[in-house]
């Protein structure tokens, strides 16, 4: 029986990539060959379906596993474009007290024997709907960008994670934008990393594809053209064991980019 | 027949001399007197154990054995009592420096992140830092072995005299006994070097920490 890896993506403050952020990293691991599911735990506030762009597909859902009333099998929906990508979705008509830590981790472990990957997204927040989302996780990343408030919540949640017994979480530094970092308008992430003295999983550049991709239901690493993407899908090498620098966070490093910098004389 | 006031007894360790629990200590002292004059040759220049049994001598009674040895040219070098004994191996008390230690050390051996908090009447230390959105409130001082960017409280039961030393001090909110601070507003990270956080004339003052 196959024995896979759980990792809940968590930040504590909404808004920061957590959907986004799980939707691209399971995508990048099944194009990588691996079997992966998402599971979302935001129950009554589910949105990883509409992200992958998998809503109309939905009959069951995570709190019908968990009650009864269908099969895990029945509840699991295949993404329509990547082989080995499957969506646990939420349910949208319950809320998160339909579900506790015991029956989750119960869950993620009979997930973990058929899937390389169980990949959960989690609420923002720390209270019943994080517990859950946590209980059955191995590992945890968490999400933070570049601005003081979610790097404070961040730190709340590595606090809580660590007290939740887990091993140290990893860290991915989302939305950065490298010309506000080099003018000093942005946290950079050496700040942050002296905050909160976690091991660096990836930093994801600001991109406007990911609002295009994310409005359309498609990942971000399907487009090679995407920053965003690229920086996923270095993550989830990260995540299988290689290892790969950070992307050079200067925006565009080919000719258009040398040429604007002439022009704007940077 | 009623037991003698004091019994002496050779021991392994030298000379024993037994006071009776339900003798009046005047008559234990006379009773003394009378048998080192009696026995003076004997005694001469030996070391004493004073066994007090279930008796608790006043430190004037003891003094006034420790007189009366003296005089006959012996010393006292232990005291021991019953097992019983509200006061087991009352040693010579005077000879004992009684300076109690100020409080007890909590000793934290992690950072402190947003939402964790340690609270303690005595000194605290913390082996890391303590985040912004972290507390520490301490009885005594609080030495922190990394950053503080958060709230520390040191003196916490309103002792003005605890101190705040930190490897960086930039806490959100400083505060010693009844006073309060924080870091001015005007930018600027401050000095990379251990600091001291203390209340001088009113205010709470950071400055080096200048180990004398």
């Amino acid at each position: 029986m196959l024995v896979g890896e759980s990792l809940v993506i968590t930040s504590g403050k909404g808004g920061v990539g957590k959907t986004t952020t799980t939707a691209n990293i399971g995508a990048a691991l099944a194009l990588n060959g691996h079997n992966v599911v998402l599971v979302d735990a935001d129950i009554g506030l589910r949105n990883l379906d509409v992200v992958m762009g998998l809503e109309n597909r939905i009959v069951y859902d995570l709190v019908d596993v968990i009650e009864g009333y269908c099969r895990l099998r029945q509840a699991l929906i295949k993404d329509k474009r990547i082989e080995g990508l499957h969506l646990l979705p939420a349910a949208q008509t319950r809320d998160k007290n339909a579900v506790s830590p015991a029956q989750m981790k119960a869950l993620c472990n009979d997930l973990k024997d058929q899937f390389d990957f169980v990949i959960i997204d989690c609420p923002a927040g720390i209270e019943q709907g994080f517990k859950n989302a946590i209980a059955g996780a191995d590992r945890a990343v968490v999400v933070t960008t570049p601005e003081v408030a979610a790097v404070r919540d961040a730190d709340r949640i590595i606090g809580l994670v660590e007290a939740a017994q887990l091993p140290q979480p990893l860290l991915i530094i989302n939305r950065i934008r490298a010309h506000m970092v080099k003018h000093g308008d942005m946290m950079n992430i050496e700040d942050i990393l002296d905050v909160l003295a976690i091991g660096l999983l990836g930093v994801v550049p600001e991109d406007e594809y990911i609002v295009v991709s994310t409005n359309r239901g498609e990942v971000a690493v399907l487009n090679n053209q995407s920053r965003a993407g690229q920086a996923y899908r270095n993550i989830s090498r990260r995540i299988l064991g290689e290892e790969v620098p950070l992307l050079s966070l200067e925006e565009s490093s080919g000719l258009l980019g040398r040429l604007r910098r002439w022009m704007t004389g940077r | 027949m009623k037991s003698d006031e004091i019994v002496f007894r050779g021991t392994r360790d030298g000379l024993q001399i037994m006071l009776d629990d339900e003798s009046e200590f005047d008559a234990i002292k006379s009773r003394l007197v009378q048998r080192l004059q009696s026995a003076e040759y004997f005694f001469r220049g030996g070391d004493v154990i004073l066994d007090t049994g279930r008796r608790i001598l006043t430190e004037e009674q003891v003094m006034a054995l420790d007189e009366l040895s003296r005089q006959h040219r012996m010393r006292i070098v232990k005291i021991v009592s019953h097992p019983d004994a509200p006061h087991r191996e009352a040693d010579l008390k005077q000879h004992a420096p009684v300076e109690a230690v100020p409080g007890d050390t909590l000793l934290h051996r992690r950072t402190l992140r947003s939402g964790q908090s340690v609270e303690y009447d005595g000194n605290v230390v913390i082996l890391g830092d303590v985040n912004p959105g972290a507390e520490v409130r301490a009885g005594g001082d609080i030495l922190v072995m990394g950053t503080v960017r958060g709230v520390v409280h040191a003196g916490a039961s309103g002792r003005a005299d605890a101190v705040v030393v930190a490897f960086r001090l930039r806490p959100t909110q400083i505060r010693i006994g009844p006073h309060i601070g924080r870091p001015p507003e005007e930018e600027g990270a401050g000095p990379a070097l251990p600091e001291v956080a203390r209340v001088r004339d009113g205010a709470i003052i950071v400055e080096h920490l200048n180990p004398a």
